[in-house]
């Protein structure tokens, strides 16, 4: 009966368009109010416990790298650079926005951003060589989620931070299946520009630019190696590792660009808390949340049902990814990890899952969330800056999210795509 | 009903000022606190109270920070059904909604000052400090966020299209 009412008040709430973090909220309050007699001070102590955390720290400071970097004017240079690696191939700009969401998802570690910052730049770029609109903002919506995959990853912080999962893991984890996602979109994108004779570049780039361009890259290349190299040397925590991120583009902003003015530091510090903000309420509310689940022992409860549909590993995987994908139509993607990655973490260890390679079938699979309506953030963004209507371009971007849970489907029944990188770098 | 409108969007930029202002400071102080005590633990001289400061400075740019976004419209919630409402029935969906989040925001104001006295008598583990001043960010950013909300919800009663007010944007 508990289970029932706080089902119909999670649904009802969501639909009224009750911010995520607020629905959380409402339905504990309720619970605490009229089901349990649990003390209502609870309240105030575990929002303050959601986000007292210093790993959590490495958020905004992912965001503000992101933002600082970006207001360099480094998106722009990373741009040029890719148009001299794949301008060539037929459907140019479409090849050069998912190689540059690979590339940039070096720089930050939320989609979001990878659809505002490369959105701005390409999807005019596209539009202006005949691409439609829609699938001008679909390529770079679709190709945004891997900025969460490859590291730095917010998403991939507050997993570890809710399960204790090791955040070098991983970041390590989380390279092959980005890549194979950009690859993934990159051989669709193929198939669509041979289909419909979408334009390349003809001309070949001389030397000289080539060199220029290539130089300008790889100071934005530098700062992935600053986090990785500094997490996986041991020397560095996340968060240490993302301050660091910060400085170097505070540096090259300053320094090398000498792009950055005042009032963008200023919007970058502010960008970077007000961001943070959003999902850090989304974490205090959820643990709330998350709290009355637990007495209310609705993780043993799911289990149970799970374990008497199943006992196959494979089925329960299955089951899993498309329980997640509907979750992630419908619920914001940290919101899904905080809520469900305690559920089904222990649940998917006792079919003789691994753990990390479990931990990046939920991140892959919440994230292509982004992309879907309802709730599709990316596509939200993307919208107004193709000046499209959203739902043209949930329409255009079915085919790359069906290549996303082809890729999805691939790293769960192959381990080792997930597990190859933690094992080489000593994770495992 | 003018007035109050008017009253109440003084009172939602001047809060709105007031919490960007704490969140570019918060965000500010946490960078060089965090950043520079990498470079002193480099050099061996690693300060102690960093990472308690550093964690203070987190739980006050969720709760203050917190306002600005929804002022900005910035929280994620689904309004796709909302917007598809008639315009009577989208205005009663959306000022239940208000209430509903105020209701919730009550009782976080309420319960975080609660929470923030009983933390009186405590100090950080290694600041010598009263953790109510870090509690305290909990009530307050639930009194800020309360006054954008009335301030939505009157204006969502007074405009043509209601749903240019809703909290998710």
């Amino acid at each position: 009966m508990t289970l029932t009412i706080l089902i119909a008040m999670f649904i009802l709430t969501m639909a009224m368009g009750v911010p995520i973090a607020f629905v959380f909220g409402i339905c504990s309050i309720i619970y605490f109010v009229f089901i349990s007699n649990m003390p209502l001070t609870m309240i105030g102590l575990q929002l303050y416990n959601g986000v007292d955390s210093f790993v959590l720290l490495a958020i905004p400071f992912f965001i503000l790298a992101g933002q600082l970097m970006n207001r360099t004017g480094i998106t722009k240079d990373l741009v040029n650079f890719v148009q001299v690696l794949v301008g060539r191939l037929p459907g140019a700009l479409a090849q050069v926005n998912i190689v540059v969401s690979i590339l940039f998802a070096g720089l930050t570690g939320a989609a979001v951003a990878d659809t505002a910052a490369i959105g701005s730049i390409l999807i005019p770029a596209m539009k202006k060589e005949g691409y439609s609109a829609s699938y001008s903002a679909a390529v770079t919506t679709a190709s945004s989620i891997i900025g969460p995959i490859i590291p730095p990853s917010i998403i991939m912080v507050i997993y570890g931070t809710i399960t204790g999962e090791s955040i070098g893991a991983l970041f390590m984890g989380g390279f092959i299946p980005g890549i194979l996602i950009g690859m993934g979109l990159m051989s669709l994108t193929l198939y669509f520009a041979i289909r419909e004779n979408h334009p390349r570049r003809t001309e070949p780039i001389p030397k000289a630019e080539i060199w220029r361009r290539s130089k300008s890259a790889i100071i934005g290349i530098i700062m992935p190696i600053i986090i990785i190299g500094g997490i996986l040397s041991g020397m560095f925590t996340a968060t240490e590792a993302a301050s660091l991120a910060c400085g170097y583009a505070f540096l090259i902003g300053i320094v090398v660009y000498r792009s950055l003015s005042a009032k963008d530091i200023l919007d970058s510090l502010l960008e970077a808390a007000v961001v943070s903000s959003v999902i850090l309420l989304i974490i205090a509310t959820a643990k709330l949340f998350g709290m009355v689940l637990t007495i209310e022992r609705i993780p043993a409860q799911i289990a149970e049902i799970m374990m008497s549909l199943t006992q196959n590993k494979i089925i329960f995987l299955l089951l899993v990814n498309v329980f997640l994908l509907f979750m992630g139509m419908i619920m914001e993607t940290g919101a899904n990890i905080i809520l469900l990655a305690p559920i089904l973490l222990p649940l998917a260890v006792k079919y003789g899952v691994h753990p990390l390679h479990f931990a990046l079938i939920m991140i892959v699979n919440v994230n292509i969330g982004l992309t879907t309506p309802p709730l599709g953030v990316c596509l939200f963004t993307a919208a107004p800056i193709a000046k499209t209507s959203y739902e043209s371009i949930a329409m255009k971007v079915l085919p790359f999210v069906a290549m996303e849970i082809a890729v999805l489907l691939l790293i769960t029944y192959v381990p080792e795509i997930v597990l190859i990188v933690p094992r080489l770098t000593g994770f495992l | 009903m003018r007035k109050v409108v008017i009253f109440l969007k003084r009172l939602s930029d001047q809060t709105d000022r007031l919490a960007m202002w704490i969140s570019i400071l918060y965000s500010f102080l946490v960078t060089i606190i965090v950043l520079g005590s990498v470079f002193l633990r480099m050099m061996g001289r690693a300060p102690s109270w960093s990472e308690e400061f550093a964690r203070w400075l987190l739980v006050g740019i969720a709760f203050v920070s917190s306002s600005v976004a929804l002022r900005r419209g910035g929280h994620i919630g689904i309004t796709v059904l909302v917007k598809k409402l008639p315009r009577t029935l989208a205005r009663v969906v959306i000022q239940l909604t208000n209430v509903l989040v105020l209701i919730f925001l009550g009782y976080v104001c309420w319960f975080g000052m609660v929470a923030a006295i009983q933390a009186l008598p405590q100090t950080g583990d290694i600041i010598p400090v009263s953790a109510i001043y870090v509690k305290l960010h909990v009530p307050l950013g639930g009194l800020l966020m309360m006054v954008h909300v009335l301030y939505y919800a009157a204006c969502a009663m007074t405009e043509d299209d209601p749903t240019e007010f809703l909290l998710s944007q």
